[in-house]
């Protein structure tokens, strides 16, 4: 009877996530088959019989290409992750902060979450392509391909009032790298807002009844529920900031594939790339989890009956 | 006593702690929403003047000229609203689809322990690794010569399968197969989500005689409100803005973002006879931006008053 109950909760599992496995062997491991089949042969276009593979000397040709031959992707490669190993922190606790203000009950909230949605639509698709060349026309866009909005004009304000260089360069900056945030971490505003919205209100009574300061609540009753959401953020900004078009890496990538049409040198840049950053991510995610509770149990917790 | 005896004296520094901190959050919204709103009050000067307003160096946001002849334009000669109707079918039907499948996914990795939940989770990571524009060769090869491992070859008898292209069908069968775009934030929203709901909930429907799929339909659907309204407003957006993937299912069926990407090339087509005029082109791009944001923009600010009601009901019931 036990065993039953055991086997009929695994056959309920594997169902649940039928629809969505259907999808992976029909379509995903397809693409992902090829996308590795690219990356060990030599595919070469040509206008009559459209493309052909043709099998390499070596099976590892193209990987050696990307890390012996090729300069510019294992340099590139290096200095993105580093820019990456401070911008993720950074953008959690900004969007983190962000969320949470607008979580508190004040007139025109509606409007402030409107506000913090833009970034979302105006920063994904043609649109924001459109208005950053239209900026930048304008003169007051900037050379950063991430940053719509520059401090120009308030720089050259300030310096006319007869402020110190050294005080306006530092306000410029701290305004550019701001507006530089607002819009990588729409997304995560959003999933931290949702997080905060699942705590019911009465876990802060209660807290407020203990005795605890707002300092206090916020350690103790939202920062253990919002943190599965910080694992989400986590992995949303790592890969957003990886494997967005504005990195360089991935920017060379497409180069390679598209202007020199090398697509399997390309495939092969790519799915090194990608097993790097996954060996990051998990790294990161491991080691944070020692201090954040992620709800990852690792290992097989007890059933309870 | 003591607690007490310390609120007593807090009260004064606390209500003066928060006026000062509203007056703080007023004045850090404001300049947020400046570096925000920026751009998007840039498209809207721009998308409600005449052309000749371009060349006046005296206007810089407000206009003299005030017409709305640039949305004219866009629905008169680009097909703007055939577009419309195009992008409003595929991504209302794809990011339904997408939040009821991916929230199953979600419930399974989430809830229902095995061996094979952590590589399931690492599968999700993947499929949010790879970004569709690096798939798009692959996917495409697959869809315009579909072949269900040669099932459909061998019954059809013919030497090549079936091109799924060009037909609403085949976006929302990868929908429905939680492959969408980005289906694996979708996935991991949920099962993060369906991972904090306590097990205690679960068991109590189990004793009053439900199975597995009616406690999930009548306990976890009703509880997880904020994460499937999340989901769904980000598919929305997803499936609204993107260019790449609807370039690759499509050909004649054209979506907003697809015709606003074309859409140098076409003014230009519409306005060779008249006077041709590169302000009137950007005047009429920024009004194409401006009406393809503001249907979502809408969509959004009407969904978030739920964002309040989600927090009560799972309250009453957890």
């Amino acid at each position: 009877m036990k065993m039953s109950n055991v086997r009929k909760r695994k056959i309920a599992g594997w169902l649940f996530a039928a629809p969505w496995l259907v999808g992976m062997v029909l379509l995903f491991s397809q693409s992902l088959y090829s996308l590795i089949r690219y990356s060990f042969t030599k595919l070469t276009f040509d206008s009559v019989s459209g493309y052909t593979f043709a099998p390499l000397g070596n099976l590892f040709d193209n990987y050696k290409e990307a890390f012996m031959v090729d300069t510019i992707f294992p340099q590139r490669l290096i200095t993105s992750l580093g820019e990456m190993l401070y911008r993720i922190p950074v953008i959690l606790v900004f969007s983190l902060f962000i969320a949470i203000v607008l979580n508190q009950d004040f007139k025109g909230r509606g409007l402030a979450r409107g506000v913090f949605f833009l970034p979302i639509i105006l920063s994904s698709g043609v649109v924001s392509s459109i208005i950053k060349t239209a900026l930048t026309s304008m003169s007051l866009g900037t050379d950063s391909s991430t940053n719509i909005f520059s401090p120009t004009v308030l720089t050259n304000a300030l310096l006319e009032y007869g402020m110190p260089d050294k005080l306006v360069y530092t306000i410029s900056g701290m305004i550019s790298d701001v507006s530089d945030l607002i819009w990588s971490s729409g997304v995560p505003i959003l999933i931290f807002l949702m997080g905060l919205l699942t705590i019911p209100t009465t876990y802060y009574e209660v807290a407020k009844v203990e005795g605890a300061t707002g300092w206090e609540a916020f350690w103790k009753v939202t920062f253990p529920v919002i943190s599965p959401y910080i694992l989400v953020n986590l992995i949303y900004t790592c890969i957003d900031g990886f494997v967005s078009f504005d990195n360089s890496v991935m920017q060379y990538i497409m180069d390679v594939a598209y202007d020199n049409v090398k697509y399997s040198l390309s495939s092969a840049m790519a799915l090194s790339y990608f097993v790097i950053i996954i060996v990051i991510l998990v790294a990161v995610i491991l080691l944070t989890s020692l201090f954040i509770p992620y709800g990852i149990k690792l290992g097989r917790k007890k059933e309870g009956n | 006593m003591q607690n007490i005896k310390k609120r007593g004296e807090m009260s004064l520094l606390y209500y003066g702690g928060k006026m000062v901190w509203s007056v703080l959050r007023f004045i850090f919204l404001v300049e947020m929403a400046f570096i925000v709103l920026y751009p998007f009050i840039y498209m809207l000067s721009m998308a409600i003047r005449a052309p000749e307003d371009m060349y006046d160096m005296s206007i810089v946001w407000v206009p003299k000229h005030f017409t709305f002849d640039n949305f004219k334009t866009l629905f008169e000669h680009l097909n703007y609203e055939s577009a419309l109707f195009n992008t409003a079918i595929i991504s209302v039907g794809c990011s339904l689809l997408q939040m009821v499948v991916c929230a199953m996914a979600g419930y399974s990795i989430g809830r229902f322990k095995s061996k094979g939940s952590g590589l399931l989770f690492g599968l999700v990571i993947l499929t949010i690794l790879i970004p569709p524009q690096l798939t798009n060769l692959p996917n495409y090869i697959l869809l315009s010569d579909f072949d269900f491992f040669g099932i459909i070859t061998a019954i059809t008898g013919s030497g090549t399968g079936i091109n799924l292209l060009d037909q609403y069908p085949t976006i929302y069968l990868v929908a429905a197969l939680g492959q969408g775009i980005r289906s694996g934030m979708a996935i991991l929203i949920f099962t993060q989500y369906f991972k904090g709901i306590p097990d205690e909930l679960e068991q109590a429907a189990m004793i009053d005689g439900c199975g597995y799929f009616k406690t999930y339909t009548r306990i976890m659907v009703p509880n997880a409100g904020a994460p499937s309204l999340i989901v769904f407003i980000l598919s929305m957006v997803w499936y609204w803005c993107d260019y790449y993937t609807m370039v690759t299912y499509f050909t004649n069926i054209r979506t907003l973002s697809v015709n606003l990407s074309g859409i140098k090339t076409a003014l230009q087509t519409v306005f060779q006879t008249e006077a041709y005029s590169p302000y009137k082109i950007v005047t009429v791009e920024q009004a194409a931006c401006v009406l393809c944001i503001l249907p979502i923009l809408i969509l959004f600010l009407s969904l978030q008053k739920k964002f309040v009601n989600s927090i009560i009901n799972s309250g009453l019931v957890g």
